[in-house]
């Protein structure tokens, strides 16, 4: 596209729909059809309920749209680091428009950063929620949980890329306040998990002391301890955690 | 002074050079922080530490060859060092671990909040600050760790925990509950004292 429909598509804001519209030609639309490549069952599930939310007649809906601009900026990200990731390097990525990503998140770059980490917490959740379903006792359900968030915060490179090289814009959501409103979302996400051992209280206090374990092991790593191995983890748990469960559940 | 001027002050005194450069070096930090809590990390300069402390830039960028970097990143080593000399002060004839843990965690959380300057930074520069103080509170982190291990010996712990690996698992908890106490009142000392005895100490000498 030129650069005239470029900056005229930067000045979009809801009142000027219409503008966009008439900006991309429908094979632009289509062009942002990227098959998904989700590598987990979890990701999936989310697509499924993604798709739910929207029903649609054509054969993507924008929300499906949304999720592939969104694995394509991730791809970027983890390439260029975040501030490589520039919209245009996205709808290249993503082969679709810059207009196109405009109109799937209105405000453009920013909205597409803040919906990444919202759909990459989901995943977490996700895969964090299906690893404590089948535990059958709250030390093996606290293992399961911190072993999986662990290979996911790992495994996932589009973190650790920014963990390497730009620190200073992922930090601050691992620290200070920012760790602090990550942590009341962890504990209304996996307190029901717990619930089904030990009390309301206690499952409060479990899962924000798993969390800051597993995060402290993850930006900082110590010799001998990899959160990544089961054995390590479950040994972790019962050395650490469990005495204290103990005398909780002894107390309320 | 310039460069070259403030190089031969150093040479013509060199019996007491080592010292000079610590007095130097001191005033420039101590410069630096009340400009950073003045006008915060990005807008401090290395001009106005120069005018703060009436030491040339050059002579500046002598001692933090890195430069602003460097010279932030050393401020807020020095405000570190500066604690845990404090602290050490408050942690000196703890009668039990869970005294000691405790002492720690409540003279930590009322220095910081008490330490106007960072709620401002963290409120209104998060990206400059956030990262080199968590290098520093790693840092601080593993200090603390061999702080505790002699004490960890001394008091004892269960058989089969790890000194050293306990040791360090205190150290990232209580940095990790300080630094983000979330809902958790660590003025409290009942509070406090459930904390030290269920998160921190339940599994290591209990």
């Amino acid at each position: 596209m030129n650069p005239e429909d470029a900056r005229g598509i930067t000045r979009i804001s809801g009142d000027s729909r219409e503008e966009v519209t008439e900006v991309i030609p429908d094979e632009q639309e289509s062009a942002c059809v990227v098959p998904i490549q989700f590598h987990d069952q979890h990701a999936n599930r989310l697509r499924e309920m993604a798709l739910q939310e929207e029903p649609e007649s054509s054969a993507l809906s924008s929300q499906d749209k949304r999720l592939a601009a969104i694995e394509a900026a991730l791809t970027v990200i983890e390439d260029r680091g975040l501030r490589g990731s520039t919209l245009d390097s996205i709808a290249n990525e993503c082969g679709c428009s810059r207009a196109t990503l405009y109109r799937l998140f209105p405000g453009g770059r920013d909205t597409i950063l803040n919906a990444i980490v919202s759909t990459e917490t989901a995943k977490l959740f996700s895969a964090i929620a299906s690893s404590m379903l089948p535990a059958t006792s709250v030390s093996e359900a606290i293992s399961a949980s911190i072993y999986e968030a662990a290979r996911f915060l790992e495994g996932h490179r589009a973190l650790q890329k920014l963990l390497k090289d730009e620190p200073d814009t992922i930090l601050p959501f691992f620290a200070f306040d920012g760790f602090e409103s990550m942590l009341e979302q962890v504990v209304s996400f996996a307190r029901p998990f717990l619930e089904r051992w030990i009390d309301k209280d206690t499952a409060k206090r479990v899962v924000l002391w798993s969390a800051r374990l597993t995060v402290s092991y993850l930006l900082c790593p110590a010799d001998g301890i990899d959160l990544t191995n089961r054995d390590t983890v479950t040994r972790l748990v019962n050395t650490y955690i469990m005495p204290g469960v103990d005398i909780l559940v002894g107390s309320y | 002074m310039d460069f070259w001027g403030s190089e031969s002050v150093i040479n013509n005194h060199s019996t007491s050079s080592t010292h000079r450069a610590d007095q130097i070096n001191q005033r420039i930090l101590e410069a630096a922080f009340n400009c950073v809590v003045r006008w915060g990390v990005a807008k401090t300069t290395m001009e106005d530490v120069a005018r703060e402390c009436s030491i040339s830039r050059a002579t500046i960028y002598r001692y933090f060859p890195g430069g602003r970097e460097e010279l932030v990143q050393s401020v807020i080593a020095w405000q570190a060092g500066q604690f845990l000399a404090d602290l050490y002060e408050v942690l000196h004839g703890a009668q039990s671990l869970q005294d000691i843990l405790e002492r720690l965690i409540f003279f930590s959380s009322d220095y910081l909040r008490n330490l106007e300057v960072l709620d401002r930074l963290l409120a209104t520069e998060p990206d400059a600050v956030i990262p080199k103080l968590t290098t520093e509170i790693n840092l601080m982190a593993s200090t603390v760790s061999g702080f505790l291990v002699p004490y960890l010996r001394e008091f004892g712990v269960n058989s089969q925990v790890n000194i050293h690996e306990a040791a360090d698992y205190l150290a990232r908890m209580l940095f990790s509950f300080i630094s983000s106490p979330g809902d958790l009142d660590l003025q409290d000392r009942a509070k406090v004292s459930d904390l030290v005895r269920v998160e921190l100490l339940s599994g290591i000498a209990y």
